[in-house]
């Protein structure tokens, strides 16, 4: 199996097996599928379900069984960041189709799609409770709220923020305090961000 | 955890029930987010009665950032001695585990949550046997909403009698409401269910009124599952006296003219809305949520948000307003767990209250699309009843 | 759940269903408790099964109404509730087809199940003997009120002996439970929620064990089929005949039916009772291996009891009236004296019995039976 937690992640994986009794490794199932998505690219791969499976001693099918169910874990790849938009109810009398209408106008992505460089995803999701804090969406570990369509362009600069930090770190993984980080700095400086991405300037 | 086994009895367990997901509510993340100790220590005290020595917080799986907290609260009760091993010299042990959950509304049902908790699909189990017989790894276990346990804290601290004296008839004691919708002052509000109705709306202590200068068509009192109520009925109860925003009061009239308590999810609507649409909404998070376990709610979910549908986008018929209640009607109640009524009342009191509206989306479709149907007449005063 | 009424309580418990009474060991459920009063009283079952654990609850088919809970609290209880997975109490007063509650409901649930139900039952192989249709026919109502497109799946092959018709499926969960309970590895479950609910193994993966095919035995619809008799008969014209073998497999009752047209065996399955479940013998359900189902489809395998008694099942039990015979002497009455020709053995005619259909690869077609040239 060419997929493996790396030993800090196989740590949390017995921290949270030891929350149960003995027997009962079962019910980290969940806990420990959010670890593998999170780790392994944002979604559940077969290949990343049956590892799972193997870790807890469990049969391949229950752990398809489960992450089948639950609407947070992604059986398809997604986009770098994925924008979950609240649209019932409460968020929907504050406005959630218009969000999701100005991010089609913005990004070109209707719900379910993912735009063509594979950085953002659109997903509408039902209630997310935080409806007095309407319209909203979770993004990533957060949520964001009383969402407007200036505060969707501010979310989408983040994010390419985010991503350029993250390709600079990998470029000089020292930083621009280390000697190596000044050194490769000089050095690489005409490089490119990045092959497939384009990074904005 | 090998403790269970060395007392030979068998372990019993709580488990909080932090998977808020019903639409409209949001008080236990509150609760989480900004005062978690309280949680924490009722928890502890709970768990002391029922001489629980491991117990769960069952929490949503989109609230993650609220696991961080929780864990963290968990740690500094340890540090201080209120958890762990030989609690403040008394010799009795807690642990406190805080779980997450991935995405479903259904295991806001405590025995799909202890299904989830286990490990396994969000199916509610059938009931006899109830958890506190067989619950959580077949062992007796209490669910109780962090609303409930976070409550012990100030009735354990002043005393049941003391704190029964706030409120009034059998709504002692106090109840967070989420208020939402179209008004100024969105946000959780603790009240002594003294109050009326109309003051939680209007006076800026609470919600501070309508937002945008507009009118109150609607409101759904406890969360998106108990009946909708027009703005005339919810202000004031079919005798024409005032209504208040606590249990009996929310209640009168039952379904036909009432609605319930609930969740304390306050859904205020203005005149701007549809309720047609909103009503949609509605029935689509029920099907999205349906665990498709039992046949009344697993296709009767689908086929009134279809139903639905086709009634926003003008493509509805008379008889499918008729169609839509016998459908509400043929899924209470028969199903294995509430989620069915949970889905059926809303689509019920649509119906019951809003009929009009519905009839004019399939008279007018192309008006329908255009525009709103307004306040219409359900902010008149309705004629109060003579009783001989 | 026995264990809970022990001391205090008789011995037997008295319960009425439907202003019939009768006394049962505690710890029965209502549905079995029904079930042995017999006849219309009996609650449908699509996904109870007796010989399964943790079946049922599931369908809402049984659900019946509770006049009064027990002789110790007469009080009725306000919803209806499944009787197969509730165990009836002493004094117990239900309702079933008296109440018309009940058959409101339960018209309901029919009209569910065959919401996105395909209706195909013109090619469905389990047709005859599926229990969705008898509950169509006895419990539903004429046509649809359903204006939508029906509900499909994505084809999945799960292996060489069953056939898996997604958009038949009413998720009754005992596949998942025989899987369980009777093979060693479970490789299908059930796959995503609400109406998207769906037996799959999520992978395409054969599903291969011993006791596999008792999955087909168990389904009450034509979602899991013998794909060994895909297309070769209609259940109704093949005539069942109980036999046995001494099966190697320990596990293996080796007591079955077999489903003949001719001399050929086109299907093996286990002996059913009057419910449609499988038969006990000795106190133990005769599950059978694939082996005894797949695999022995010759006569000479098998030792022939005699002909199956059908006693329920609609319309196997067509042209198999055991111990009857045909009324010779009132034709000519009837016909002013002429003598029927109607009688004549259709399939010898056709020469359906010359061909061997169980070596057919695919159905049956009008040139399999075609006269060769001699």
């Amino acid at each position: 199996m060419s997929l493996s937690f790396s030993d800090d992640m196989l740590k949390e994986v017995q921290r949270i097996v030891e929350s149960y009794p003995q027997g009962k490794q079962k019910s980290a199932l969940i806990p420990v599928l959010h670890i593998a998505q999170q780790e392994f690219g944002g979604w559940l791969s077969t290949e990343t379900m049956d590892y799972v499976a193997t870790l807890l001693g469990l049969k391949p099918i229950e752990v398809y069984e489960v992450a089948t169910f639950y609407s947070m874990f992604n059986l398809k790849p997604v986009g770098k960041y994925m924008f979950e938009i609240c649209q019932t109810g409460p968020c929907m009398l504050n406005g959630s189709d218009e969000i999701v209408a100005y991010i089609y106008e913005k990004l070109g992505i209707k719900p379910g799609e993912t735009t063509t460089d594979g950085m953002f995803t659109l997903k509408t999701v039902e209630c997310l409770g935080a409806c007095g804090y309407a319209p909203m969406m979770q993004q990533g570990k957060h949520y964001r709220e009383h969402l407007t369509k200036e505060k969707i362009d501010t979310i989408v600069d983040e994010c390419w923020g985010m991503l350029y930090k993250i390709i600079k770190n990998k470029i000089f993984p020292l930083g621009d305090r280390g000697y190596m980080g000044r050194k490769l700095l000089l050095e690489k400086l005409t490089l490119k961000a990045s092959g497939s991405m384009s990074v904005p300037p | 955890m090998e403790f269970f086994g060395k007392t030979g009895r068998s372990a019993r367990y709580l488990v909080v029930n932090a998977d808020e997901s019903e639409p409209g509510t949001f008080k236990d993340r509150y609760l989480m987010e900004f005062i978690p100790h309280l949680l924490i220590e009722g928890m502890i005290t709970a768990s002391y009665a029922l001489g629980s020595k491991c117990s769960y917080i069952y929490i949503r799986g989109e609230y993650a950032w609220i696991v961080d907290i929780l864990e963290q609260a968990i740690a500094e009760a340890k540090n201080n001695g209120w958890l762990g091993k030989n609690i403040l010299g008394t010799g009795y042990d807690l642990e406190i585990y805080v779980q997450r959950g991935a995405g479903a509304y259904i295991c806001g049902e405590e025995t799909a949550l202890l299904e989830s908790l286990e490990g396994k699909r969000g199916n509610p189990r059938i009931k006899p046997p109830f958890p506190a017989v067989r619950g959580l790894w077949d062992c007796p276990t209490v669910v109780n909403n962090v609303e409930t346990i976070a409550a012990v804290v100030p009735i354990i601290n002043e005393g049941g009698e003391e704190y029964a004296k706030i409120g009034v008839g059998k709504s002692t004691g106090t109840k967070l409401i989420s208020a939402c919708g179209n008004i100024k002052k969105p946000g959780v509000y603790e009240i002594d269910m003294t109050i009326s109705v109309e003051e939680f709306i209007y006076s800026d202590e609470y919600c501070g009124g309508m937002a945008n200068g507009r009118k109150l068509k609607a409101c759904i009192p406890g969360g998106s599952s108990v009946p909708i109520l027009p703005a005339n009925l919810l202000l004031k109860t079919a005798k024409g006296e005032t209504r208040y925003m606590n249990y009996e009061s929310l209640a009168d009239g039952g379904f036909a003219t009432g609605s319930m308590m609930g969740s304390g999810g306050f859904i205020v609507i203005d005149d701007s809305q549809c309720i047609v649409r909103h009503t949609y909404t509605l029935a689509r998070f029920y099907r999205h949520e349906s665990c498709g376990q039992c046949s009344p709610c697993r296709e009767g979910t689908g086929w009134m948000e279809k139903i639905l549908w086709n009634l926003e986008t003008g493509k509805g018929k008379m008889g499918d307003i008729d169609l839509l209640w016998d459908i509400q009607r043929k899924i209470e109640g028969n199903t294995i767990c509430p989620l069915g009524d949970a889905a059926a009342w809303p689509v019920a009191a649509a119906i019951r209250h809003f009929r009009d509206e519905f009839e004019w989306h399939v008279t007018n479709p192309d008006d329908a699309q255009r525009r709103n149907y307004g306040i219409g007449h359900y902010a008149n005063p309705i004629p109060v009843p003579v009783t001989a | 759940m026995a264990d809970e009424v022990k001391k205090e309580v008789p011995a037997r418990f008295k319960v009425t269903i439907d202003n019939i009474t009768i006394e049962v060991a505690p710890g029965t459920t209502i549905l079995n408790a029904a079930r042995q009063i017999g006849g219309d009283v009996t609650p449908p079952a699509m996904c109870y099964y007796s010989k399964l654990q943790g079946s049922g609850g599931k369908c809402r088919t049984c659900l019946v109404e509770v006049e009064a809970g027990s002789a110790a609290d007469p009080r009725p209880m306000p919803k209806l509730v499944a009787s197969c997975r509730t165990a009836v109490m002493d004094g117990m007063v239900l309702k079933n087809i008296t109440s018309e509650r009940v058959l409101d409901a339960r018209a309901g649930v029919v009209e569910f199940l065959l919401l996105n139900h395909p209706l195909d039952c013109p090619i469905c192989d389990q047709a005859g003997e599926c229990h969705l249709q008898d509950l169509g026919y006895e419990h539903g109502k004429e046509g649809t009120r359903y204006e939508f497109k029906r509900r499909t799946f994505e084809k999945e092959d799960i292996g060489p002996y069953i056939q898996l018709h997604m958009t038949r499926c009413i998720l009754c969960y005992r596949c998942t439970y025989v899987a369980d309970q009777l093979t060693d590895n479970r490789v299908h479950g059930v796959l995503e929620r609400r109406d998207h609910a769906e037996i799959s193994t999520y992978i395409s993966k054969a599903i291969d064990s011993d006791f596999s095919g008792n999955m087909i035995d168990v389904c009450p619809v034509g979602a899991l089929t013998d794909k060994t008799f895909r297309f070769k008969n209609r259940v109704w014209f093949t005539k069942p005949v109980d036999a046995h073998r001494d099966c190697e497999n320990p596990k293996c009752c080796g007591k079955v039916t077999l489903w003949q047209r001719g001399d050929d065996v086109l299907r093996v399955t286990a002996r059913k009772d009057q419910w449609g479940e499988v038969q006990s013998f000795d106190g133990k359900p005769g599950w059978i291996c694939n082996t005894c189902r797949f695999d022995k489809k010759h006569s000479n395998d098998w030792v022939v009891e005699g002909p199956t008694k059908v006693s329920r099942h609609s319309v196997i039990s067509q042209g198999h009236y055991i111990d009857m015979q045909m009324p010779k002497e009132i034709m000519p009455e009837v016909m002013g004296g002429r003598a029927p020709k109607l009688l004549m053995d259709i399939q010898d005619i056709s020469e359906v019995n010359s061909v061997d259909i169980g070596l057919l690869p695919g159905p049956a077609t009008s040139k399999t039976f075609e006269k060769k040239e001699q």
